[in-house]
């Protein structure tokens, strides 16, 4: 009896319940096959951010030059192959996006974080294994969102990655800022619950899994750098989440948060008293934080 | 939509030819020894070798680019007072971080080949070295505290406009994709102005107020003219999106916002005719005219126009991304003497001149 409990203690987790197809690879909530799909998402992501910005190389390179690549990808936004000057505003916008949010910011920290909080500290898993699979599959979801923003009529989000309002606001301004933006405002509105999820996962699984001895003044430099990151993570966002709905109701519901005194295309719009610096502040927070982010990210590797 | 079953085609595609790579790997028989996946102290070798070879490539390029693009002019040749203090900083700043790169770059890869791997090598345990530890602080928070309070020393003086010199008073006005400057005529002071007022029909497109006594003399331009010397106080307005006004030659930017006045004064003291002069600037010329040349001959040869010759004039850019023309958004300044600069003044009509 005894002998048997013996083995049963032994045993790695993951043996006890059988696990389907679904469970396993799909809505797994197993802390390394998270790792794997934020890696794989995160991966298929990095490309193209890539591949966007080397067609922007390529249109520096040789300006207003037709391209057979050009064409091939960029279709009716690259007559005759060459490169429109809406679609390369596009190009920057969503390579920064993609590259600072779904590379840097989830592709990292959720493949590697992920995959080694629970290893290094002595934990069988995150605190809660269904919200990290929330949170991958909101990433997912978000992915998928932004994804699909290029390929809109007026074309995706063009109004920089800073999406700095009215730029961003008046659909008159800029073709991206109609129907691709309000794709781009969905799908970061998604990833910040994504991201928020996964911080706080990683936050309260390093303080209270940890395994007997293993104090906080003796965790890896790497978990103190996925703990700092995820801690920035919490307090950075929800700013953003706040600046990115406050645009969504000027955009959509007439509000005033960032314009005022705007004439545009013969008309003097009834915006009055907001000011485009609040975004500009809200979206410092971010910005500043996220180059921390990114900081921490690079110097854990060579921990 | 087209474009997306077809990106969705390419990634099966590749599916597919993954899959069968894999299965094709899984019907080879393996040799145990030679496939192993741990790394033998040959393949540590060969990558410690590499990374030495890195850093020496590294170092090749960063060599080859002195020598190639090594000259800044946008750093030597500026055109205001507070220019070279920009320049002071941008210059400390670069050498400080090419110090630091090189030595930096030079510690990591050789360590990385110094201590690859090798059978029967045992790492050393060294919890800490507070001596180290406090070299290696104290030495970056000097040198970083020095650049930022230089920084802040510059910002402060550059940023400090006075009205006590007599500035001369300039609005710089955006709009997608273009400038305007209105200069304050005969009182300099700027009219009062706002958006709400602009009247297309009666031409008074910055939208000045047409009671104001002070705006009847104020005088709507397209091109920027600047008497040498003189202090200016520029006043930035936007009528519909964020621009920013960058002068790249006076070091001087700053954001024009809907909604609100925003400033920057410089004083110029070079101009325009003495910058074309200056070698480094002819030099320039000269070079972006034969690529013209060169281009030209192309275009002529398919039968299009050739290219203009291109003369130096100093530019007010757009910064800030406005829409799709804004790499174009840019008005021509003219730094002159007090003399040319009255008798352009002369031709300018007053506004309450140029109303229909
Ligand atoms: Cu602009």
């Amino acid at each position: 009896m005894s002998a048997h409990v013996e083995a049963h203690a032994n045993d790695d987790h993951g043996h006890h319940h059988k696990e389907t197809f679904v469970t396993k690879y799909i809505f797994s909530q197993d802390h390394k096959m998270i790792a794997k799909q934020y890696l794989v998402t995160g991966t298929i992501m990095g490309v193209i951010g890539v591949m966007m910005s080397l067609m922007m190389r390529m249109q520096i390179a040789w300006p207003e030059q037709p391209n057979v690549i050009f064409q091939a990808l960029l279709g009716k936004w690259a007559p005759e192959g060459v490169m429109d000057a809406d679609i390369y505003l596009a190009l920057v916008t969503i390579h920064g996006t993609i590259m600072v949010f779904f590379v840097l910011t989830a592709g990292l920290s959720g493949t590697f974080s992920n995959l080694l909080i629970p290893l290094q500290i002595g934990a069988r898993d995150m605190a809660s294994g269904f919200l990290n699979m929330v949170s991958y599959w909101l990433f997912f979801i978000s992915s998928v969102i932004m994804v699909l923003s290029f390929f809109v009529e007026a074309g995706p989000a063009a109004a920089g990655w800073t999406i700095y309002p009215p730029l961003s606001a008046l659909p008159m301004a800029q073709g991206g800022s109609g129907a691709g933006m309000t794709m781009w405002l969905a799908s970061m509105a998604i990833f910040i619950a994504s991201s928020l999820l996964g911080s706080l996962n990683y936050i309260v699984t390093v303080i209270n899994l940890r395994t007997k001895g293993m104090s906080m003044t003796r965790l890896p430099l790497t978990i103190w750098a996925f703990f700092v990151t995820a801690i920035i993570g919490v307090i950075s966002f929800p700013v953003l989440l706040s600046a990115a709905l406050l645009l969504i109701m000027d955009r959509s519901f007439g509000t005033s948060f960032f314009l005022s005194d705007i004439f545009i295309q013969g008309d003097v719009l009834h915006y009055q008293g907001g000011s485009p610096v609040l975004f500009e502040h809200l979206f410092t927070v971010l910005r500043t934080s996220v180059s921390l982010y990114c900081i921490i990210t690079c110097i854990r590797y060579y921990f | 939509m087209t474009a997306l079953l077809s990106i969705l085609v390419l990634v099966f595609i590749f599916v597919a030819i993954w899959q069968m790579v894999k299965i094709f790997d899984l019907t080879q028989s393996k040799t145990a020894e030679s496939n192993s996946q741990v790394a033998n102290d040959q393949d540590n070798k060969i990558n410690g070798y590499l990374m030495l070879g890195f850093l020496i490539f590294i170092y090749v390029i960063t060599i080859m680019c002195f020598v190639m693009f090594g000259d800044f002019p946008l750093m030597s040749n500026s055109a205001s007072e507070h220019g070279p203090g920009i320049d002071n900083l941008m210059i400390i700043s670069m050498i400080v971080i090419f110090f630091v790169q090189t030595v930096t770059q030079f510690l990591l890869h050789y360590f990385a080949f110094k201590y690859r791997g090798e059978k029967g090598k045992k790492a050393l345990f060294y919890a800490d070295n507070n001596k180290l530890e406090a070299i290696w602080t104290i030495i970056p928070v000097i040198v970083l505290a020095g650049l930022i309070i230089q920084g802040l020393f510059t910002w402060t003086t550059i940023m400090n406009v006075s009205t006590e010199n007599d500035p001369l008073v300039i609005e710089l006005y955006a709009q997608q994709f273009n400038w305007k400057a209105r200069y304050g005529g005969e009182d300099n002071t700027l009219g009062k102005a706002n958006v709400r007022l602009i009247d297309i029909d009666r031409a008074n497109i910055l939208g000045l107020d047409e009671s104001d006594p002070n705006a009847q003399d104020d005088v709507i331009t397209a091109e920027l003219h600047l008497p040498v010397g003189r202090p200016v106080l520029f006043k930035m307005r936007s009528q519909d999106v964020l621009h920013s006004a960058y002068m790249p030659h006076f070091r001087a930017q700053m954001n024009c916002v809907p909604g609100m006045i925003t400033q920057f004064g410089f004083t110029p003291t070079v101009t325009t005719v003495d910058m074309r002069e200056t070698p480094e600037m002819i030099d320039k010329v000269q070079n972006i005219n034969e690529i013209r040349i060169e281009k030209s001959k192309a275009l002529v040869a398919k039968g299009e126009e050739g290219l203009e010759r291109y003369e130096f004039d100093y530019l007010l850019l757009c910064n800030k991304i406005c829409g799709k023309s804004h790499y174009n958004m840019q008005m021509k300044i003219i730094v002159e003497t007090q003399e040319e600069y009255d008798a352009w003044m002369e031709t300018q009509k007053a506004f309450k001149d140029s109303l229909n």
